[in-house]
């Protein structure tokens, strides 16, 4: 079972936040004309986020932040953190007005459930429509609500949610809706067709960067701004 | 092995801008990881007789230079895993006697390939070196200053056929060593003249192609 990192403290994140894509790269060295030649190891990429200014105000936040300190152990176990990249979603528009959430939905009965939550739909709704394999950098899409695709995704692996990038989506002839989309890294795992892509809210596995890398120093004891940075992570799921 | 295809040779010109380096140990169940992120199946090869997965994890922080040498011997080299939590240590560290007998002679690869530019694999892996276990080492080190983390990294001695403790290392590139080291290896063949030129590469500069 992963812990989810509370999209509540990485949407508060005000300096950061944004996923990068690293690399590893390999410089040979300078030729006499000042070309740089490059080889890149990594086969693709690690995805890396920062979280700075996180604003811990209340007691609630603050024994969350803690306990969430307690449980990644310095980078020793895994958690899916969310990605904020709501501004790059392809999100449907309807009567000309940008859907980013629906509504949740009741029971039956009309009633909600106790914390008056309903069952919630995406607002994007997408799978992919045919198998792929490992490391595959192209995939088929459909997309049953919302535009074509575009920013991140994240697909839910046996290893837990891996985003992806897009680098061009190219619309199939004849069939509405399905796209083919070149992603960037390559699939962490083979996709079997009808697996959801998550527009939404893409997450990745990931653990903390390092020792020092989850911090909230306290002003006044009372209140504090929490910072993490987290590295993909190919950790077991914990127990 | 084939030759090159012509894609991979476009992609060699362009200098190869996207590779991949893998590592195999023939241990039980054998070890098969590369340098990039991720697992890879990267298809049959000589070593590989099914499509094997190889994992991924920056976990092999990096290769070491391999020094081969037609008749010469060989150095030792050393492949390291960092990246390894302490805890793991103290469940590897009583059993590192049996970790090292399950190594100690075990063939080790090390080969390589290229991708295209949409990161898929242009070949199979080219095995490009062969060497055989040697030692496990543990390697803990405190860096200066309190606060700076410790880095634990788990060490591979590997050595290729031609390495052994009673021969010599590659000191001097020149006629008479590598004559001697020649000798050594085939008493009926005393004159490999892989270093002959070498007296007419020193201190002088060569422009290259022109010689």
């Amino acid at each position: 079972m992963y812990w989810h990192f509370p999209r509540s403290f990485a949407g508060r994140s005000v300096a950061e936040g944004w996923p990068r894509l690293v690399g590893t790269v390999k410089q040979p060295g300078r030729t006499a004309s000042g070309l740089v030649p490059t080889t890149t190891l990594s086969g693709g990429g690690l995805w890396a986020v920062n979280f700075a200014g996180i604003f811990l105000r209340t007691r609630d936040d603050l024994n969350l932040w803690e306990s969430l300190t307690a449980y990644l152990a310095e980078g020793a176990r895994p958690i899916i953190v969310p990605f904020c990249v709501r501004k790059l979603a392809p999100v449907p528009i309807e009567d000309g007005v940008p859907v980013y959430a629906r509504p949740g939905v009741p029971h039956s009965d009309g009633t909600f459930f106790s914390d008056r939550s309903g069952y919630v739909t995406p607002a994007i709704i997408a799978a992919a429509t045919a198998d792929a394999a490992l490391r595959a950098t192209t995939i088929r899409l459909t997309m049953t609500t919302g535009g074509p695709p575009a920013g991140l995704f994240s697909i839910h692996h046996d290893i837990g949610p891996r985003p992806y990038r897009i680098l061009e989506a190219l619309a199939v002839d004849g069939v509405p809706g399905d796209y083919d989309v070149r992603i960037e890294p390559p699939l962490r795992e083979d996709v079997t067709a009808g697996s959801p892509a998550e527009f939404d809210w893409p997450a990745c596995v990931m653990q903390l960067a390092g020792g020092e890398a989850m911090t909230a120093p306290a002003d006044m004891l009372r209140f504090a701004r929490g910072s993490a940075s987290f590295i993909e992570s190919f950790l077991p799921e914990p127990a | 092995m084939s030759a090159f295809s012509a894609a991979m040779l476009r992609e060699l010109k362009a200098g190869a801008p996207r590779k991949g380096v893998f590592f195999y140990l023939a241990s039980d169940p054998p070890v098969r990881v590369w340098l990039g992120i991720g697992d890879i199946r990267p298809g049959v090869n000589v070593i590989d007789e099914f499509e094997e997965t190889y994992t991924g994890l920056g976990e092999l922080t990096d290769m070491p230079a391999l020094q081969a040498l037609s008749d010469g011997s060989s150095e030792q080299v050393e492949f390291t895993m960092s990246g390894i939590p302490p805890t793991v240590f103290r469940e590897l560290g009583p059993h590192m006697r049996e970790q090292n007998a399950a190594i100690v002679g075990q063939l080790i690869a090390v080969g390589w390939s290229v991708f295209d530019d949409r990161w898929q694999l242009l070949d199979s892996v080219w095995w490009e070196w062969f060497g055989f276990g040697d030692f496990l080492r543990l390697n803990h080190a405190v860096p200066e200053g309190a606060r700076a983390a410790d880095t634990w990294d788990l060490q591979l001695v590997a050595g290729s056929w031609n390495t052994g403790r009673a021969r010599a290392g590659m000191l001097l590139w020149t006629h008479p060593h590598q004559a001697r080291r020649a000798l050594d290896l085939d008493p009926l063949a005393p004159t490999d003249l892989f270093c002959e030129q070498t007296v007419n590469m020193t201190d002088t500069e060569k422009p290259w192609p022109d010689f």
